[in-house]
């Protein structure tokens, strides 16, 4: 309740022009943006860009933002619908110059070079993520490392529950998969 | 009890409810089988490494986003069309209203009167001579 009213109060002073009060939002809400992002398109220049636009697209349509649901779901809803356009975007372009390749599945992880790249926790699980299916990377990111219920979550993918669950439990059993591959 | 529907309760159930009679079989399965338990503990070692996962921008993140917000001319804050115009009219009901105020208050102070001969200005004001006002003709010569 602490918070929402600080948002509000932050947002009221962002809507009259006061960017300090925008750039605590930004502050305040970074990790939020940045867990979507990074979980969806992996620690990369274009995830830092995504994650601005983010915020830039929230500054554009401040007052679009009636609070009907918090303002970390707001933002997260931004984050995962440009993260997809993203991947969506990236798969176009790398299909043009790579037609006839199949994209690597989870089975190469233990390929050379591979385990290398592999050094903390989080690049584990970049790796893993990024061998997801974006529609499953997308569960998992929202409900197992944002830790948003499986409610939220299908409210946020404007998908049904029972789509979430059953996405969920593919996606863990690859993630199993994968991160025994991985010897983890 | 069939295999498969095991796997897929427990899978299922960290994120919802089971039946009572789903929940029963599993918990015996759990108890029979140790490769289920097996399933278990590494879903629950899965959902934990998930769970204490967090991602950060690189350092100046906030700086760069209000970089380009000013870039960008960031000083406006786009509305949606429908928003503007209800914003628009209220304004512009609200000046109305308040000339209209003004115009009486500043009739009734210099006429001590607000009947219908002060608003319009008049002396005598009939409906006979309406045209006469309209068409600036002298009333009464």
């Amino acid at each position: 309740m602490i918070q929402q009213n600080e948002d509000l109060k932050l947002l009221k002073q962002a809507r009259e022009g006061d960017h300090t009060a925008f750039a605590r939002i930004v502050e305040k809400y970074e990790p939020v943006v940045a867990n979507t992002v990074i979980g969806m398109l992996g620690n990369t220049a274009e995830a830092d860009d995504v994650g601005q636009e983010v915020f830039i697209r929230f500054y554009r349509a401040l007052n679009d933002f009636r609070g009907d649901s918090g303002l970390g779901t707001y933002l997260t809803r931004i984050a995962i619908n440009l993260s997809l356009n993203e991947l969506k975007r990236k798969k176009r372009a790398v299909s043009l110059f790579t037609q006839g390749q199949q994209d690597a599945g989870y089975d190469d992880l233990s390929d050379q070079g591979r385990e290398q790249e592999i050094k903390d926790t989080n690049e584990i699980v970049h790796s893993a993520l990024n061998m997801l299916e974006p529609k499953f990377r997308s569960v998992v990111v929202l409900r197992l490392i944002q830790g948003y219920s499986t409610k939220e979550t299908a409210e946020i993918l404007d998908v049904p529950l029972g789509t979430v669950l059953s996405r969920l439990a593919r996606a863990q059993k690859q993630l199993k998969k994968i991160l025994e591959t991985a010897n983890l | 009890m069939d295999n498969n529907n095991t796997y897929d309760w427990l899978y299922a159930s960290f994120d919802r409810e089971l039946t009572s009679g789903q929940k029963a079989e599993l918990e015996k399965a759990l108890a029979e089988d140790p490769d289920l338990r097996k399933e278990k503990q590494d879903l629950q070692e899965v959902r934990s490494l998930l769970k204490t996962t967090s991602f950060r921008f690189q350092k100046g993140f906030a700086g760069r986003v209000m970089k380009r917000i000013k870039e960008e001319g960031g000083g406006v804050v786009e509305m949606d069309v429908s928003s503007q115009m209800i914003n628009l009219f209220r304004k512009i009901a609200m000046a109305g209203v308040a000339a209209i105020v003004i115009l009486l208050l500043s009739i009734y102070l210099t006429s001590g009167t607000l009947n219908k001969n002060s608003v319009l200005g008049v002396d005598s004001f009939s409906d006979d001579n309406l045209v006469s006002y309209l068409l600036y003709e002298d009333i009464g010569e």
